[in-house]
């Protein structure tokens, strides 16, 4: 039980420290991988719903502090895909490199989509926080190109730390 | 049931958390936790920021350091083949001096270059000539060769023809009194070139039936010990009668434009000494 705890926490840290050392060295004029939404999906993948949203939820409101997005945009997005995800565990063969970029593809659709449209929404006045569309192009292709990657790291260590068996049990 | 829905209702609250921050207008009061985070986080970014940068330096000194190996390798062994083609050279030489010493030839004349300046040019007088700031106390002679690179080749430009003690008077190739062994490079025909104007010279005594044609080399033959062999005079550019039965001459453009000459190089004779029998 420690373990696991301090496993969620481990993550947490160095997923965020992952990101931000990545992006802040990222050189390409396109967006780095979204590695925190990649996470919260594989995270999800593994059937750890609770687990995916919480860290879903808070690295979230980390990248809105950190951006200039919304406070709170992020957060929720991201917690919703981990829930989703999670929620989809059973019905999705995570293991297959294909599934993994789907679900990167799909998770990145999602994050934009309602990324603009809570822009739209609560922005009010003045420019919102809306890519266009190649630098969005260019981020679903990265995430998707990153997706086995992020996937295989983070379910090989979840098996690790977590004792090998996968749940599917929605309450985690 | 609370266990079964847990991950619903934790999904709720967030979303809940969400929506509240969003409708509250958070980011604004989020602003100065922004800051404040972007200030916390710079000290302990920087350290792997650095570390990557510092790794990058050392791959790009690494590799600096195999290319310049690689061009070391390769300067060693360009001396490597020069050395061979010089010990190849001085066995030539060894042979040539005793072929020479058993057929009773005598040695072509070495030269040592000076560099010269040149002071002045007079193509209007009778002796179409320019002035060098080089004279007898610099070694120089009359009938010394004089040339001048043309890209990194050496072409002629004339012959010392007066010598003063600072000073000689370079009889310039174009002059009419001008006459120099010569061959066409590709044929290897041989005529005499001689000076017809400031920028013409003649190839004269070429055969009826010369297979020289316009764009041919022209270079000096090193009949008559005046200039060494090999040396550019001018490219051929037509071919005429001479008026004399059996033979054409072709007008050479001169490969040196006097005008255009700042600086020479005087080609002195060394003195030859009596090579000894091997």
């Amino acid at each position: 039980m420690r373990l696991k705890g301090f496993f969620w926490v481990g993550l947490f840290i160095v997923g965020w420290l992952f990101h931000t050392v990545v992006s802040s060295l990222w050189s390409l004029p396109v967006p780095s991988p979204q590695w925190l939404l990649l996470a919260v999906l594989a995270v999800g993948s593994l059937g750890r719903v609770a687990a995916a949203e919480t860290l879903g939820f808070f690295w979230g409101l980390m990248l809105d502090v950190q951006g200039s997005t919304l406070f709170g945009t992020q957060g929720w997005i991201l917690a919703a895909a981990g829930f989703v995800v999670g929620r989809l565990s059973r019905q999705v063969d995570a293991e297959k490199a294909l599934s993994q970029v789907i679900l990167a593809a799909a998770g990145t659709l999602f994050h934009l989509l309602i990324l603009a449209q809570s822009e739209l929404l609560f922005r009010g006045s003045g420019a919102p926080h809306v890519p266009p569309i190649g630098a969005a192009l260019g981020q679903l292709l990265l995430n998707a190109a990153a997706a086995p990657l992020v996937f295989r790291l983070v379910r090989s260590a979840g098996r690790r730390f977590l004792g090998g068996e996968e749940s599917h049990a929605y309450g985690d | 049931m609370f266990r079964k829905h847990f991950s619903s209702l934790l999904f709720i609250v967030y979303s809940l958390l969400g929506l509240a921050f969003l409708s509250w207008s958070a980011d604004n009061a989020v602003q100065s936790l922004r800051h404040t985070v972007r200030y916390l986080m710079s000290p302990w970014s920087d350290p792997p920021l650095a570390l990557m940068e510092q790794m990058g330096d050392t791959g790009r000194n690494l590799a600096r350091l195999i290319a310049q190996d690689r061009v070391a390798r390769s300067l060693e062994e360009r001396g490597l083949t020069r050395t061979m083609d010089r010990l190849w050279c001085e066995a030539v030489e060894a042979e040539n001096v005793r072929l020479r010493t058993l057929t009773g030839l005598t040695p072509l004349p070495r030269y040592r270059p000076l560099p010269a300046r040149v002071w002045s040019w007079e193509t209007a007088a009778a002796l179409r000539s320019v002035t060098i700031h080089r004279g007898a106390r610099d070694g120089i002679k009359a009938t010394d060769p004089v040339v001048a690179f043309v890209g990194d080749r050496p072409a002629v430009v004339g012959l010392v023809a007066e010598v003063f003690p600072d000073t000689a008077r370079v009889m310039l190739l174009t002059d009419p009194s001008s006459a120099v062994s010569a061959a066409v490079s590709r044929t290897g025909e041989q005529g005499v070139v001689e000076g017809e104007g400031p920028s013409r010279l003649v190839l004269n005594y070429l055969y009826s039936d010369t297979a020289a044609a316009p764009g041919d080399e022209v270079l000096t033959a090193g009949l008559g010990e005046l200039f060494p062999s090999g040396l550019l005079l001018g490219t051929v550019v037509g071919l005429e009668d001479q008026g004399i039965e059996s033979f054409r001459r072709a007008v050479v453009k001169p490969a040196v434009r006097a005008t255009g000459v700042r600086e020479v190089l005087v080609l002195l004779r060394e003195a030859r000494v009596p090579e000894k029998r091997p």
